[in-house]
């Protein structure tokens, strides 16, 4: 994790190789696409001649928000983490679950995604970015909350009736 | 002997940096070299073989941390001792 001015920064970088998607592709078919990319994803991907790099840019992409989400755990639901392509071209990430939820955790505010794929290689870096000082700012007013509910409470008890 | 086929199947999907022989049933398997995307091939091979389908709830327990941990959750979706 890697810090800039005010703005904390995750970084996650993945690299995939093609072949190896499109040797999954051919043995296990729509049993693995369905395990592991959207609907969306996937009718995006089987559109394209390319699909396996298709697929495998998109696999990186995950990966690399998983490594900048920094679960306690290996990973397993990849598609709570979906690649969704503007009509631009441009692809943003799209969370859900517990993907959703970990980012929520973290106090990211947003991600930056880029993919690329050359022949065997495709390759994904998300960034992912949260502002400590809000995060500060909005603990202490939740701390200081707090501790003038619990002196008020405390007062109450031992006030004389 | 369902070791033996989870072996195997290691063997052939886990990608693993060493030999599976080499290594223990309660080895992690990702520290040998087990990738996420290795990881998902070997559910589907191990789903294929088994006849079975590894639910969320398993599958974020660690159901692929060693090949003790892939036996005990084959055990408990086929419901028997095997």
């Amino acid at each position: 994790m890697a810090r800039a001015g005010n703005t904390r920064l995750s970084v996650g970088l993945d690299v995939v190789s093609v072949p190896e998607i499109s040797a999954a592709l051919d043995r296990f078919g729509d049993r693995y696409i369905d395990r592991v990319f959207t609907a969306q994803e996937a009718e995006y991907c089987r559109a394209r001649a390319t699909t396996a790099a298709c697929l495998a840019v998109r696999f990186a992409a995950k990966e690399a928000t998983v490594k900048a989400l920094q679960p306690e755990r290996p990973w397993t639901d990849w598609r709570a983490i979906e690649v969704k392509r503007h009509s631009s071209g441009r692809c943003a990430l799209v969370l859900r679950r517990e993907a959703a939820a970990l980012a929520s955790r973290r106090g990211i505010r947003a991600f930056a995604l880029s993919m690329s794929h050359d022949g065997d290689c495709a390759a994904a870096i998300v960034v992912a970015y949260r502002n400590n000082v809000r995060l500060t700012q909005r603990s202490l007013r939740t701390q200081r909350r707090q501790f003038f509910s619990a002196i008020t409470a405390i007062s109450a008890l031992i006030a004389p009736s | 002997m369902i070791t033996d086929d989870i072996r195997a199947i290691l063997r052939d999907y886990g990608r693993l940096a060493v030999d599976v022989a080499s290594i223990s049933d309660q080895s992690n398997l990702y520290e040998a070299g087990l990738t996420s995307h290795a990881s998902v091939t070997l559910m589907l091979a191990l789903e294929e073989h088994f006849n079975i389908e590894f639910p969320d709830r398993m599958l974020r327990r660690g159901a692929f941390a060693s090949i003790a941990a892939i036996r005990a959750s084959l055990e408990e979706l086929i419901g028997a001792d095997v």
